[in-house]
């Protein structure tokens, strides 16, 4: 797995990465990294979208402490 | 490609949130290899995003009813099945109680079970069979798949009253934990179990049931024959239809071995295995996958027509050079005798393996 074609797939999805990753081609290696990228992106949009609804709309009483909290 | 690995495929699409066939590739890889990737990947959204770890301590500080409010209106099911694992138990198990069925669903659809297993195993059964009934309406048996290893038996039980036969066996084809497969599978009545083999050859899913047969036991998998056999003739010529289409005469040879006699006798009866261009297949099959000592059995109890099929085709397959022991051929057309030198009354009675 030291090979320079892995460094994309490597940095996505960390390691260890499973032996039989030697049978993809560089293209579909790529493919899989932009794959879980993509998901990452996706998720932290979502995250950061409730994350921020749950501080518009938290209660009053909560609002400052839960705040303190989330974003320090 | 397996049919495990296809389905290993299809759940990591469904984790990266696309559409498998863009994962076709993926399927020259073993199927433990893609699992790995999946875990690697769960890894990645889990623990990735340091946020998340906050959320679960701001969670702490509200009131249970006031936590279940924001929970639902404010966080929604990702960020909750994000942070589900970094709660307390007995807190997370409170919030859950106090959410409704379909909410609790979509958070499970993004669940990772193994990162909350004592919180499901901590949750009311009755509960669990409502969230069940929500995810079979919805036609998600990935999701049930990856939670049946991660339940008690009285969820299961729960969860198994509101899932049709149909779906049983869906989800059977993404159940991860195969060891406890023999277990689950102990926990439905027969009844159950012959209604979702029935399904398999009304809905086209013979693949998947042959699939459950190569993960349970040897002896569990002979039972589950056996209650195919009991079925009437479309069921079991769906399963010869679907094992002479897809090439998996590999899988049910060995399951006849631990059929009961009459079940095999019932197997070997069917016309539909009779037909020569299948029982040319199924030696064919016999000879390229070693699996001559499972068939011989089963061509002892073949009308004498279908018998003389089954011995003209072994010697060609000989000629390939597949390691195969030569079958006596008998003028007067009887079957030679196994292997073992069992005869197939010894096998096992068909009665239900104990678990």
């Amino acid at each position: 797995m030291a090979n320079d074609r892995f460094a994309r797939v490597r940095e996505e999805f960390g390691e260890p990465l499973p032996e039989g990753l030697d049978a993809l081609s560089d293209e579909q290696l790529d493919e899989l990294a932009t794959a879980l990228a993509e998901a990452d992106r996706e998720q932290a949009r979502a995250l950061d979208a409730a994350i921020d609804h749950t501080l518009r709309f938290l209660p009053w009483p909560l609002n400052g402490i839960v705040r303190k909290v989330l974003i320090g | 490609m397996s049919l495990e690995g296809h389905a290993e495929v299809m759940k990591f699409a469904r984790l990266v949130g696309a559409e498998p066939e863009r994962f076709d590739y993926l399927e020259q890889l073993s199927p433990v290899d893609v699992r790995a990737l999946r875990e690697r990947a769960t890894v990645v959204l889990y623990e990735g995003d340091r946020r998340l770890g906050r959320v679960a301590l701001a969670a702490r500080i509200p009131p249970v009813a006031m936590t279940a409010w924001i929970a639902q209106h404010l966080f929604g099911p990702l960020l909750c099945a994000r942070v589900a694992g970094l709660l307390d138990i007995g807190r997370a198990v409170g919030i859950a109680k106090r959410l409704p069925p379909a909410f609790i669903a979509d958070l499970a659809m993004e669940l990772d079970p193994r990162r909350a297993r004592d919180i499901i195993f901590a949750l009311p059964p009755q509960l669990i069979g409502k969230v069940a009934d929500v995810l079979t309406r919805r036609g998600e048996v990935i999701v049930m798949g990856r939670f049946v290893g991660h339940m008690p038996d009285a969820s299961l039980r729960a969860a198994f009253k509101v899932i049709d036969d149909e779906s049983l066996l869906r989800i059977s084809y993404f159940v991860e934990e195969k060891d406890q497969l023999d277990h689950v599978v102990g926990l439905l009545e027969p009844e159950r179990l012959s209604g979702a083999i029935r399904s398999a050859s009304e809905a086209d899913l013979w693949p998947q049931a042959l699939d459950l047969l190569t993960r349970v036991s040897p002896e569990q998998a002979g039972w589950l024959a056996d209650l195919a056999a009991d079925e009437e003739d479309y069921v079991l010529d769906g399963m010869i239809e679907a094992a002479q289409r897809d090439g998996l005469w590999h899988v049910v040879l060995p399951v006849t071995q631990h059929m009961s006699a009459e079940g095999r006798r019932r197997f070997t009866g069917l016309a539909s295995l009779q037909v020569p261009e299948v029982l040319e297949t199924v030696v064919d099959a016999a000879v390229a996958d070693g699996l001559w000592p499972d068939l011989l059995p089963l061509a002892e109890l073949l009308p004498p027509e279908a018998r003389e099929v089954v011995l003209a085709r072994a010697p060609a397959a000989d000629a390939s050079g597949a390691p195969v022991e030569e079958p006596e051929h008998s003028s007067s057309g009887e079957a030679p005798e196994p292997p073992s030198g069992e005869a197939p009354d010894d096998e096992p009675t068909g009665e239900a393996p104990a678990g």
